[in-house]
């Protein structure tokens, strides 16, 4: 039987064409740059489901039209054995491409936990990877619907274009009710986060709701006309979930987990980062030292910290963190995720203060004159001209009191400096 | 003579896919898919290019019927002339409501119709060798590729992405346009029967 669904349907060949969408997309994409971070290693197997999904959808939508079409079903199914020709369609392109989907997620994280330890595990991070097989079903209900309103020669593009609309909807306004629809991450490292529950429970209740939603669709008997029944109800369950999904997914889809690093090393100043990235480090940590040696030889004790430290990121403050302190995607560039970072974009991180929500509001004129003048002063400590890091042409450095001064302020918060908090 | 033409081919079903296309492109005209990150969106991509999927699938479903096997292999004269017309009959309507909706949403409109000549070429040559009802899958397949990969740095596009950029020269119009032509004397010699 499956030799016969292999040659009459066209579902489950979505599966090959989903392997190379998962090479390319999930495997190689972002540089591998995801790999020793495990919460983002998760969404990053689902960046291949946008690609295929068009696809799944419209197959799905095709065969389930072929094979609703009562007089031609002996052609598509060989002997039905008893068998719902439909129920078929539907197990045959979802069964395999659910299989090659945890498949991958399985050998990604096989790779990307090698050398990792002291991984916050939780069952929560299973999530997204839950959400992700979640679209995975809404688009084959999808295409399922569709394949029951729609005629053969148009129920493919119709599903397809649908689906496209929904996954890449979501991938050009997020923050609206095609969240649900989410099957990638911020695109960046998720180191010192985990998956925040209410987010996904209800992401994935509302996909459970969509995907029951669009199988009650039902064939019509013999002496209906139109062919095909749709519930009353479905009309009262889209418009419901029209309401409410943008009132449930607003909420932060992760939330920090331990934002401190607890993987410390070196003296003077100690450097601490997730422990995933210990393979990472060698991109910043060189010219971490090479500042804040500069700046104690020099005699700025005030930019020469004893304790750098990674702190979560994604939008997560970490009000304790201060000055001195990076993200994990601080020195992350999506071209070049290897690359060593530069001096002068080191410096600037550290001298961002994270712990005064300087980002929620439009800080004044005067955090900006702060920020130049102190990496201006950081950078030629180090001997490198302001200039050619695009700030403003400083002719000597800020004093070490003056410096000591402005980073005090930072420290504090102060009003004057970094605005007013909201 | 017209009637039993227009019956016997997808008629009905490419003028709704042309019309439901036309109005929803323009209701999204001006919108542009953005992205929210670098490796999954890394260019903004014009909606209004992407309606030409839809529209060049309007042309195959158009041409396809279900009655052309009795006359495959037939190359009588005024039967591959009527082909012809009828082919650049549907092209013509569908390059109108490309215009249309590339005027509305302010978008290049040489660009868009060398999409759309680009993107028929394909959905035709699939009706020719009867697969119309997968005849979206190419073109879906290169727009969603070149949405995804229309940059390799974030400021370029890769050369096979051409299909988002929305400068277009008269070269590429006569490339694609040539490309169209050429599948619309393959309908014609060969038709394009939908089992």
């Amino acid at each position: 039987m499956i030799g016969a669904v292999l040659r009459t349907h066209v579902g489950p060949w979505v599966s090959v064409i989903a392997v190379p969408c998962y090479v390319v997309f999930s495997v190689l994409g972002a540089g591998k740059a995801w790999q020793h971070d495990l919460t983002w290693t998760t969404t990053q197997v689902g960046t291949a489901v946008f690609p295929y999904g068009v696809l799944l959808a419209g197959a799905v939508a095709l065969d389930i039209s072929r094979v609703s079409q009562v007089d031609r079903r002996h052609l598509v199914t060989g002997a039905a054995r008893g068998r719902s020709p439909l129920r078929l369609a539907v197990l045959a392109a979802l069964g395999p491409i659910v299989l090659l989907h945890l498949v991958v997620w399985v050998a990604m994280m096989a790779w990307s936990s090698q050398g990792a330890h002291d991984f916050p595990w939780s069952a929560a991070h299973l999530l997204p990877l839950a959400t992700q097989v979640g679209v995975l079903c809404s688009v084959v209900a999808l295409g399922y619907a569709v394949g029951i309103a729609f005629a053969p020669l148009v129920a493919g593009i119709v599903a397809a274009l649908v689906a496209l609309g929904l996954l890449a909807g979501y991938l050009a306004l997020p923050g609206t009710s095609l969240e649900v629809f989410g099957v990638v991450g911020e695109g960046g490292t998720m180191l010192g986060l985990a998956p925040a529950v209410p987010y996904y429970g209800a992401q994935l209740l509302l996909l459970a709701l969509i995907t029951v939603a669009l199988f009650a669709v039902r064939q019509g008997g013999p002496g209906e006309a139109s062919g095909r029944r749709w519930r009353p109800g479905l009309l009262a369950v889209a418009a419901v979930l029209v309401l409410v999904v943008p009132t449930v997914l607003h909420n932060a889809s992760y939330r920090a987990v331990d934002g401190r690093a607890t993987d410390c090393r070196g003296a003077q100043p100690v450097v601490c980062d997730f422990a995933e990235v210990a393979g990472g480090r060698a991109r910043y940590e060189g010219a971490v030292r090479r500042l804040v040696e500069a700046a104690h030889d020099a005699g700025y004790s005030a930019l020469a910290p004893a304790e750098v430290r990674a702190v979560a990121e994604n939008g997560v403050a970490d009000r304790e963190a201060g000055l001195f302190t990076f993200t994990p995607d601080s020195f992350f560039d999506p071209y070049a995720p290897h690359a060593p970072a530069d001096v002068a974009s080191v410096a600037g991180e550290l001298l961002i203060p994270r712990h005064c929500d300087v980002y929620v509001d439009e800080p004044p004129p005067a955090y900006w004159e702060v920020s130049d003048a102190l990496l201006g002063t950081w950078l030629l400590l180090v001997g490198i001209d302001p200039g050619d890091a695009g700030l403003p042409p400083r002719g000597k450095p800020l004093s070490p009191q003056r410096t000591a001064e402005l980073v005090d302020q930072l420290e504090r918060c102060d009003p004057a400096v970094v605005g007013a908090l909201p | 003579m017209i009637v039993p033409w227009l019956a016997v081919h997808g008629a009905r079903t490419a003028g709704v896919v042309m019309l439901a296309s036309g109005a929803g492109a323009s209701a999204v005209a001006s919108l542009q898919l953005t992205g929210i990150a670098a490796s999954v969106f890394p260019r903004p991509v014009p909606t209004v290019l992407l309606v030409t999927v839809p529209l060049a699938f309007a042309v195959a479903a158009g041409i396809s019927n279900e009655t052309d096997r009795t006359l495959e292999g037939r190359r009588h004269p005024r039967l591959m002339v009527a082909r012809f017309v009828w082919f650049v009959a549907l092209v013509a309507v569908a390059a109108g409501v490309t215009a249309l909706v590339a005027a509305a949403g302010h978008s290049p409109v040489p660009a868009a119709l060398a999409n759309l000549a680009w993107f028929t070429t394909l959905t035709s040559a699939a009706a020719v060798v009867g697969l119309v009802r997968l005849a979206w899958l190419v073109p879906l397949l290169h727009a969603v590729g070149a949405m995804l990969f229309a940059s390799t740095d974030g400021l370029e596009y890769a050369w096979w992405a051409w299909i988002l950029r929305t400068d277009c020269g008269a070269g590429r119009l006569l490339c694609c346009a040539a490309g169209c032509l050429a599948a619309g004397v393959w309908y014609a010699r060969r038709g394009a029967h939908n089992d």
